[in-house]
């Protein structure tokens, strides 16, 4: 699967190793930054990103965004039509299943500060994996979502 | 002014946040669901009080919002989807303290069925109470957000 990732100082390190990962499990990764450690760097620009290119093909690629708590990160993800970005920062596992089972998130934003890296490795894995239920009334509330979008979200 | 808003999974807690939120002194609304319906959908939850809290930041009038569902993951990404929200994520009161403080969050999603309810109520406290940092650098992010929103 294509796998666009991004994150800003806070999860260059992480960053780092997640391509090594990545590229281990048979994906093709595509790097949008940070390139370099530069506290001054913004995530919204690196976020956006990936979301950009998630939201052109949400069904057949996934991002994966690294910040502090991650929330701003999928804040900004969210943004994009058809992005649906879920936190995680540790807590159950079940977290991620649900995200991917009932949510169908296409893009994984993860809080670097409250995860150690063989959590963040496995959950990645498992967040990779699983694929989502596709029942209908997820369907529905997919659909619902995309028409908040249409009505009240991003401009393009 | 608090804003609320719960699908099924997020009815029964809801029901307490009112009595928390009562206590503690906030005011609120109560956007629904009004009753226990199993198949109501959380993205009309999510778009009532996302909905409520920009009008109500519009006027100028500190608003924020709590919405409930089981995981707390779908009624934020339906909630992230309008423009001017910021919505989090919280089964930790360290990282959803950090988020207000970084990212100015505006809406509180908690995931009922991983959170005690103890565990829900400091973290609606603690969320509540946060303030944003205001720090140029956080300014500078949350403009990019804008304008991607308006991009």
């Amino acid at each position: 699967m294509k796998i666009y990732i991004g994150t800003d100082h806070k999860g260059f390190r992480i960053k780092e190793k997640l391509k090594v990962w990545l590229n281990d499990w048979g994906h093709e990764v595509e790097d949008f930054g940070a390139f370099g450690l530069n506290p001054d760097d913004d995530y919204p620009d690196f976020a956006s990103k990936v979301a950009e290119k998630v939201s052109e093909n949400p069904d057949s690629t996934r991002g994966i965004v690294v910040g502090a708590t991650g929330e701003g990160e999928a804040i900004v993800a969210n943004k994009f039509r058809n992005v649906r970005a879920s936190v995680y920062y540790g807590g159950p596992e079940e977290i991620i299943v649900l995200s991917r089972d009932h949510s169908d998130a296409n893009v994984l934003s993860l809080g670097v500060l409250f995860l150690d890296q063989e959590t963040i490795k496995k959950m990645v894995k498992l967040w990779l994996e699983k694929p989502f239920s596709g029942t209908e009334r997820h369907r529905r509330r997919m659909a619902k979502i995309k028409e908040i979008e249409d009505h009240h979200g991003k401009a393009s | 002014m608090i804003y609320l808003g719960a699908d099924h999974r997020g009815f029964s807690l809801k029901v307490k946040v009112k009595q928390w939120l009562a206590d503690w002194g906030y005011e609120y609304i109560d956007m629904g669901n009004t009753e226990l319906k199993l198949d109501d959908d959380y993205p009309d939850f999510a778009a009532a009080v996302a909905k409520a809290v920009i009008l109500r930041q519009a006027q100028g009038q500190d608003s924020r919002g709590v919405l409930i569902c089981g995981s707390g993951i779908g009624i934020a990404i339906a909630a992230n989807k309008i423009k001017g929200i910021r919505a989090g994520t919280g089964t930790d009161p360290k990282q959803i303290s950090a988020a207000v403080n970084d990212e100015d969050l505006n809406i509180l999603a908690v995931p009922a069925d991983y959170l005690s309810d103890d565990k829900s109520q400091e973290i609606i406290k603690v969320f509540l109470n946060a303030k944003f940092s205001g720090e140029e650098r956080h300014l500078r992010r949350l403009k990019i957000i804008q304008a991607i929103e308006n991009g």
